[in-house]
């Protein structure tokens, strides 16, 4: 079986540090701690579960799961970020699709991609040499009934299962959760809620997430904000890793980004000793 | 992020990026855009003012505001960019 040899979950998004160097410093350094934790593992595979910021998946898009089966992707190349090329893993993508899907999951494969920044910047840390594939998860957080928390979750227990029974053997598979914390994005009132990133980490770190996945759409928006419902990314790395141990990396409020910068580890071996995940259905 | 109701004005905000053509074209005389998508007199106006609050008044999905704001303001594209970081990471690389 394929074997899950490091996970992190992270923000996704950098901006300018002018009148905040300490803190941005401070996030790229967890940032990179984090790369460095999933260079080290040497994974083939890299799964980035993230969301498309409109730059791909249009307004009309209903679908609530996306997954590249591409053979390469280059970056959409918004914010200023390289447009290098990095291999994808179809088959990987394709086998994975079908697994959900046989399990009632609703998904689409994206067979081209430009990966905008919710992917792409976090491949800047942890795929620096470009030398895993990549296989892109995006959650469709866009649509516009959302996508429930509870259907992310269960989407990471079957990612877990698809690595651990189906997934080629011997393959080293690495996951990153991509986004939040807390940002509201396109409303005046944009702002960092630190005690709800504080409460969110504090539970990841615990592993104490049922309250979280029981959350609906509307009411993480009400506290955290339409961005806020990126922290189901994290959430589902975590499902799809029971009894992994998180470590929080980092936390910047970062009011001048407009968003609450976090990252974590979580160690698939350090928990309850179970690495392998078992199928949900 | 629930999506408006403005779905000519969605669909016309959602090209900007995907087309580099139509971005330089609305920097340059974005009225001629305007009349191109066929857009409403109260749209037209809701995107000159550009703000999020009028934007949100006729419909605009929160995420192609923000596309909007990158696309009429440069002091937010300056703002919301890597930029300032690709020398260190660069060097970290390089490092290993």
């Amino acid at each position: 079986m394929a074997e899950i040899v490091a996970a992190v979950a992270t923000s996704h998004i950098l901006m300018s540090p002018a009148g905040a160097d300490e803190p941005a410093a401070r996030v790229f350094d967890g940032m990179w701690r984090l790369g460095q934790h999933v260079q080290a593992a040497r994974p083939d595979v890299i799964v980035v579960v993230s969301n498309d910021h409109m730059f791909n998946i249009g307004p009309e898009a209903d679908a609530p799961f996306f997954v590249g089966c591409a053979a390469s992707y280059v970056p959409f190349g918004e914010m200023d970020i390289p447009r290098d090329e990095y291999r994808g893993d179809a088959q990987f993508g394709l086998g994975l699709i079908e697994h959900c899907r046989r399990r009632g999951v609703a998904m689409e494969a994206l067979g081209s991609l430009r990966p905008d920044h919710g992917i792409a910047v976090p491949l800047l840390f942890v795929n620096p040499d470009r030398a895993a594939a990549v296989v892109p998860l995006l959650v469709n957080h866009s649509r516009q009934q959302g996508v429930a928390a509870m259907e992310c979750w269960y989407l990471g227990q079957l990612l877990g299962g698809y690595i651990s029974a189906v997934a080629p053997a011997s393959l080293r598979v690495a996951l990153v959760g991509a986004g939040g914390l807390s940002h509201r994005v396109g409303y005046e009132t944009m702002g960092v809620d630190e005690r709800f990133d504080r409460d969110f980490l504090a539970d990841f770190e615990r592993g104490e997430l049922a309250r979280w996945r029981e959350m609906s759409v509307e009411e993480i928006e009400a506290v955290a904000g339409n961005g806020g419902v990126e922290i189901m990314n994290w959430m589902m790395i975590a499902a799809a890793l029971p009894g992994a141990r998180a470590s929080i990396v980092y936390y910047e409020a970062m009011p001048s980004w407009l968003t609450g910068m976090g990252g974590a580890v979580l160690r698939p071996h350090e928990g309850d000793g179970r690495s392998r995940v078992d199928d949900p259905a | 992020m629930s999506v408006g109701s403005a779905e000519r004005v969605n669909r016309l905000l959602a090209r900007l990026f995907q087309e580099p053509e139509l971005l330089a074209r609305l920097r340059a005389d974005r009225e001629r855009v305007f009349e191109e998508a066929r857009l409403s007199e109260q749209e037209c106006a809701a995107l000159r003012d550009g703000s999020f609050r009028a934007l949100e008044r006729i419909g605009v999905h929160p995420v192609l505001r923000m596309h909007y704001q990158m696309a009429v303001n440069p002091d937010l594209a300056n703002h919301v960019t890597i930029r300032d970081f690709l020398p260190r990471l660069r060097a970290e690389r390089r490092d290993g």
